[in-house]
């Protein structure tokens, strides 16, 4: 077998976030932008323990950070799914592209 | 006296004022006469404060530690240049509010709150002593301005409004880069930067290349210029005018267009001596067109504010003549200028201003014959008319003479290329020659209107129209007395700055001593028996 | 007593006073409304016998007398104001003072019915104030001051009746005409106190120093910079005394009430110019260009004027082509040296022409208001007063021995006769002054009336100062003249070493008043009883002769074309310069930030993702430029 070491991480973390951005930028349902956001963020949350791990071992810093960003995220999502509600009752759609009344 | 903080009482009181306007009662006559008695409280009490302190030579300053960490501190004072531009402010703000209780009859808090604001503003200008608090006054002034021309206006009231303020947003920005070019230099001068006027004024002084001089010279005077106005940078002086309701139109032509010049006088030619004599020629030149050129303009306009409006950028003309003279005689034109001007055009533009509360017009073409219902505004007119052309014993003149001997004694230009030496065609005697035609054009085009507006047979529409009401009385006769004082007694207006202003011309001096034409040899080689020849000496 | 006495800078505050009174008075409403009269006339009164008082007290050598007090204080210039007084200076203010005083009086039964009458009143106090300041002005500059001063007053009364458009635009004119020659006057004394400024031992621009300021200025200016000063302050006394070119002024003038015709547009304001010059003597006299350009000026006006004057029907216009012609003959004496002449037939016509304008007015008031010679005839029988003392006005104008215009006008030609050409002139010119004159009396006093009113002599107000005027205009010129035993005109006034024989040259003064006698004839052939001559005859016969006179030598039709297509376009050129290319630009650029805002904001489309978009694609795009350079 092979070690598995922090190039794999990386990679693994940039497919992940790829594949959130390519959500986030190509899907016009607001939820599953929503859903992309957090496939974004857990690659995020995936580096910071990665490179925790392997450039500074005795404190836990990278850890402590993922667990902010989890709670940040919660958060997030709890307000964003809210504001979504509150879109979904005046325009009846979770269409990303029908929300632009902040255009010009 | 010694201890009060009499400039910052002054900067502060209209701001209280302004303060307060909002929690009276909505009762019209009653913020009509809280404004009236105010305006007239601090002109009363400017008047007090200028002869405590002028009688004494009590030093009016006041220092107040800022943000010292940035050098920006708190300092205001006055000294005679700035008391007399004082005084016109406390006085036309007193007369345009009397003036308002006429002609304005809506939406009387907020105005009046803006008319204070306004007044603090231009006090702080008149009154900073540090470029930062200079700068911040400059710019607090333009949101009244705006709020007053853009509700109060006339119907293309906002596009003058906001041409104003973009206009003098425009110029501040050069200024704001001379202010901080200089506070960047004085922090490598001095080791510490500073916005005071009195070490920043030490700058040039000090080893400044004459080309960095010009620079921050033109970046000041760039928004001075949009403020005066001087040409080309005059055309948002019309529409704003025109735009303006009758007492923000005695303000802005009687007291800011004075904040330019003021500016000009004290910290472009006081400042960057050098910098002035090399563009001292140019200033003149453009003086020269604005006396000539807008005159000519006003001379065609059909619309009587406009007339009025193209006549007051004339005569800031003779500001920038006087100016450019770079001699005693001429700095003191052109203040005596910014009094006798902020004294007249406050002056026509109620007059104007009172014509149009009856006719709804402001068409030369649609006026006639109000010479025979209005006794009084006719009265008044002619006088005012009278001393804009320069009428002696009117103040106009002695502004007007001040500036044309001035300039015409003047040997600014004797070393500058192209317009000193043997250049006659350029000199400033030949361009003040031809300044002086803009006394002929005055007289034509405020005589032609008055002849149109007054004279003649009246319109049948206007047969019923009745003459000044007692407030409007009020204000025309306090325009008119200061006019016919200073114009038979200059020398009380003149005296007040007299030792400033030869002050001010001494980095100047040498000029005129490098280059008189009548030396003492020329005197001595006349013989003694030619001279002492007089008239009646022979029986 | 004395010290009172002494301070003759009193006598221009007398009427200042009047005018401050009347002013706020009327304004008011505490004055009645009749007061005007009493306040004026008696304020000039107390000026007059203050006149008469320092004259008595001031002898025996009339030494001149400066005081000045500043005015202006500018740097290292000083402005002043005060009084200067000497025998011209005494002689403008006893005519000054004596022919208001009566024309004030006068104006009280001329005015009596206007609803203008207080506002009258205060106008001519304010003129009399003007224009006493002028004369006793000790510096260049306070004349030029008040220069003005009595510019405005006449403005103002010309403009009297400001709701006839034509006196309207009358005062406008005369206002703007002034002007052009106040701006030459201001920039000559720019000129001369540019030269001079750090030389004046006492106050800058003062009289007393003229003669040795003049001096300074030849040196340091040269003769072509000094010859071009002199002609600039000549100017000033070009537009006030309406010399060719800048006369247009004076017969509009006559839109005014008659009474101002005659104290400022005949007898005092328009002599100023010449007083002017005789001030300035001593610049003009070191510069022979100056005073040949001023004596052709003179002559050419005396000459122009007169023939003007044949053509005129109106009769106040007539006076007033006689008065310019007239002025034109005391321009002429003070160019050709003859500075006392000029001044006695300043004096001499001021007494006679304020009688004739008063009589003028008389005939007016008579008439109910006509003005048109044609419309009258035969008025002796109606108003004899008038009509005599016209008739001795007329005779003195004319220079008939032993009439005061005589000694004054004859004395000028006979001063010329060093220069043939204007003697010429001023010959020819005599003859044409009998035939309008007379042609005048003809017309209005002779024959049969030929108007449809009632003419009837004016009140006694009226008429007792057209005799007491015309007691000096008769015989003034012959007391003063030297003849009499009595110290003759030159004694008091004169000008350092005469510059020409002065004195009554008597071969001269017979030529010329045989062409007066000749025009006199001339003028009884063709208005007076037989009527040998048609006018209408010759109208025909020289009609492109009549035509250029008719029309005033087209000056008028000059400056109008020049407004019309000069000015006018320049202005109009401006406005719309100012309009469409400077506050064009202006707009351009507030369209420029306009137009690229309005192409910017495509990119705000409001979708999210694709901002998101174009962040990772910047960041995409910075991440691989850093890359290429690192």
């Amino acid at each position: 077998m092979f070690n598995i070491g922090l190039y794999h991480y990386i990679a693994l973390t940039t497919i992940l976030f790829s594949i959130g951005l390519y959500g986030v930028l190509s899907s016009r349902n607001a939820i599953r932008l929503l859903m992309c956001i957090e496939l974004m963020l857990n690659a995020v949350n995936i580096n910071l323990v990665a490179f925790n791990n392997y450039v500074n071992m005795n404190d836990l810093s990278g850890q402590i950070f993922s667990i902010f960003i989890l709670t940040v995220s919660a958060a997030e999502a709890s307000v964003g799914l809210a504001i979504l509600i509150a879109l979904y009752r005046r325009r009846s759609t979770a269409d990303m592209e029908r929300f632009n009344l902040l255009k010009w | 006296m010694d201890h009060l903080p009499v400039a910052s009482i002054l900067i502060i009181l209209p701001l209280v004022y302004a303060l307060i306007l909002p929690l009276l009662p909505n009762r019209d006559k009653l913020l009509h006469t809280f404004s009236g008695v105010g305006a007239g409280l601090l002109f009363v009490l400017s008047v007090f404060f200028w002869l405590a302190t002028a009688k004494h030579n009590i030093p009016v300053y006041q220092y107040v530690p800022w943000l010292p960490q940035l050098g920006i501190n708190y300092i205001v004072g006055a000294d005679a240049l700035s008391w007399v531009l004082v005084l016109l402010t406390t006085f036309l703000v007193f007369m345009s509010i009397v003036a308002s209780f006429t002609s304005i009859n809506k939406r009387l808090k907020l105005y009046y709150s803006m008319i204070f604001m306004l007044t603090s503003a231009i006090l702080g200008v008149f009154m900073a002593r540090d470029l930062f608090v200079f700068f911040l006054f400059w710019e607090l002034e333009l949101i009244p301005m705006y709020l007053l021309i853009s509700i109060w206006g006339g119907p293309r009231r906002e596009y003058a409004a906001l041409k104003f303020v973009l206009y003098t947003l425009f110029g501040s920005i050069f200024m704001l880069a001379a202010i901080l070019g200089l506070y960047f230099l004085s922090k490598s001068i001095f080791g510490d930067g500073t916005f005071d006027f009195s070490r920043v004024s030490q700058i040039p002084h000090l080893g400044l290349a004459v080309g960095a001089q010009i620079l921050l010279f033109l970046g000041f005077f760039i928004a001075f210029a949009i403020k005066l106005p001087m040409v080309p940078f005059h055309t948002w002086l019309p529409d704003a005018h025109v735009e303006a309701p009758t007492p923000v139109s005695m303000l802005l032509a009687g007291i800011l267009l004075k904040m330019g010049a003021y500016g000009m006088l004290r910290l472009c030619f006081g400042w960057f001596p050098e910098a002035a004599h090399v563009l001292a020629p140019y200033l003149v030149l453009i003086g020269m067109i604005n006396i000539i050129y807008t005159a000519g303009v006003a001379m065609v306009q059909a619309d009587l504010k406009k007339l009025i409006a193209y006549s007051s950028v004339s005569h800031m003309g003779f500001v920038l003549l006087g100016l450019g003279a770079l001699n005693a005689i001429g700095f003191k034109g052109a203040v005596f200028q910014m009094i006798s001007h902020g004294l007249i055009s406050a002056g026509l533009f109620m007059i104007v201003g009172t014509l149009y509360t009856r006719t709804h017009t402001r068409s030369i073409a649609e006026m006639g014959g109000f010479g025979k219902n209005l006794p009084t505004v006719y009265f008044f007119a002619l006088i005012i008319a009278l001393a804009s052309l320069g009428l002696p014993l009117l103040a106009g003149f002695p502004a007007e003479t001040l500036v044309f001997y001035g300039a015409f004694l003047s040997h600014a230009f004797q070393s500058i290329p192209w317009f000193g030496g043997t250049h006659l065609m350029l000199s400033i005697q030949t361009l003040t020659i031809i300044s002086a035609i803009g006394v002929i054009l005055g007289a034509a085009y405020l005589l032609w209107m008055f002849q149109r507006v007054f004279m003649g047979p009246i319109f049948p529409k206007w047969s019923d129209l009745k003459d000044a009401v007692p407030s409007e009385a009020f204000v025309l006769a306090g325009l008119v007395l200061p006019i016919i004082i200073i114009g038979f007694a200059p020398n009380l207006v003149a005296g007040q700055f007299s030792s400033e202003m030869t002050a001010m011309a001494a980095p100047y001096n040498h000029i005129e001593e490098a280059h008189n034409p009548v030396t003492t040899q020329t005197i001595a080689s006349i013989p003694r028996s030619v001279i002492a020849h007089k008239k009646g000496e022979s029986h | 007593m004395t010290e009172l006495i002494q301070n003759i800078w009193l006598i221009p505050i007398y009427p200042l006073i009047a005018f401050a009174i009347i002013v706020l008075g009327r304004w008011s409403k505490i004055l009645p409304q009749k007061s005007g009269a009493a306040l004026v006339v008696g304020s000039t009164f107390l000026g007059l016998v203050h006149t008469l008082l320092f004259l008595s007290a001031w002898g025996p050598h009339y030494e001149p007398i400066s005081v000045s007090a500043p005015w202006l204080h500018a740097g290292s210039l000083t402005l002043s104001m005060g009084y200067y007084i000497d025998a011209a200076g005494m002689l403008m203010l006893l005519i000054v003072t004596s022919v208001s005083l009566l024309i004030q009086i006068y104006t009280h039964g001329y005015m009596y019915h206007d609803p203008g009458y207080s506002r009258f009143y205060a106008y001519l106090a304010l003129f009399n104030f003007s224009m006493l300041s002028l004369v006793l002005s000790s510096n260049l500059f306070q004349m030029y001051v008040f220069w003005e001063m009595v510019g405005v007053s006449s403005y103002l009364l010309i403009g009297f009746w400001f709701t006839r458009p034509s006196a309207a635009a009358a005062a406008t004119k005369a206002f703007l005409m002034n002007r052009i020659g106040d701006f030459g006057l201001l920039t000559g004394i720019l000129v001369l106190l540019y030269f001079t400024w750090n030389w004046w031992p006492g106050p800058v621009l003062s009289f007393t120093d003229m003669s040795g300021a003049a001096q300074v200025a030849l040196h340091a200016a040269g003769p072509v910079g000094f010859t071009i000063m002199a002609l600039l302050i000549f100017m000033g006394p070009v537009a006030k005394s309406a010399q060719i070119p800048l006369h247009t002024w004076l017969p509009d003038a006559m839109e005014g009430p008659t009474p101002i015709s005659a104290l400022i547009h005949a007898a005092t304001m328009v002599a100023a110019g010449v007083f002017l010059i005789a001030r300035m003597y001593p610049v003009f006299t070191i510069s022979p260009v100056a005073m040949t350009v001023i004596a052709w000026v003179g002559g050419i006006t005396a000459f122009v004027a007169a023939t003007i004057a044949i053509t005129q029907v109106d009769i106040k216009k007539a006076l007033a082509y006689s008065t310019m012609s007239q002025l034109g003959y005391m321009v002429m004496a003070m160019g050709i040296g003859a500075y006392a002449a000029g001044l006695f037939h300043l004096m001499t016509h001021a007494f006679f022409k304020a009688m004739l304008f008063l009589c003028s007015g008389s005939v007016i008031h008579g008439c109910h208001d006509e003005q048109d010679m044609r419309k009258m005839g035969g008025l002796w029988k109606h108003m004899p007063i008038t009509a005599a003392t016209y008739l001795v006005g007329t005779i003195a104008i004319t220079g008939v021995l032993p009439f005061s215009g005589f000694w004054s006008k004859d004395e000028i030609i006979g001063a010329s006769i060093s220069q043939p050409l204007l003697f010429a002139i001023g010959v020819v010119t005599a003859g044409l002054t009998a035939f309008y004159m007379f042609r005048t009396y003809f017309m209005t006093f002779h024959g049969e009336y030929r108007g449809h009113s009632h003419p009837h002599e004016s009140p006694k107000v009226m008429w007792i100062p057209l005799v007491a005027l015309a007691i000096p205009s008769a015989l003034i010129g012959f007391a003063l003249s030297g003849q009499l035993g009595l110290p003759s005109f030159e004694h008091f006034v004169h000008y350092g070493v005469s510059l020409v024989e002065n004195g009554p040259n008597f071969a001269v003064m017979g030529l010329s008043m045989s062409f007066a006698i000749g025009g006199y004839v001339l003028a009884w052939l063709m208005y007076g009883s037989p009527k040998l001559i048609s006018p209408e005859r010759l109208k025909t016969t020289f009609s492109p002769l009549y035509e250029l006179l008719w029309n005033k030598w087209y000056f008028d039709n000059a400056y109008f074309w020049i407004a019309k297509n000069v000015y006018l376009p320049f202005a109009a050129l401006s406005a719309w310069f100012d309009r469409t290319i400077i506050d064009g630009i202006v707009g351009l650029t507030a369209s420029t930030v306009n137009a690229s805002g309005g192409a910017l904001r495509t990119l705000q489309n409001g979708r999210v993702q694709s901002y998101l978009m174009i962040f990772f694609g910047a960041i995409l795009t910075l991440a691989i430029v850093l890359m290429w350079i690192v």
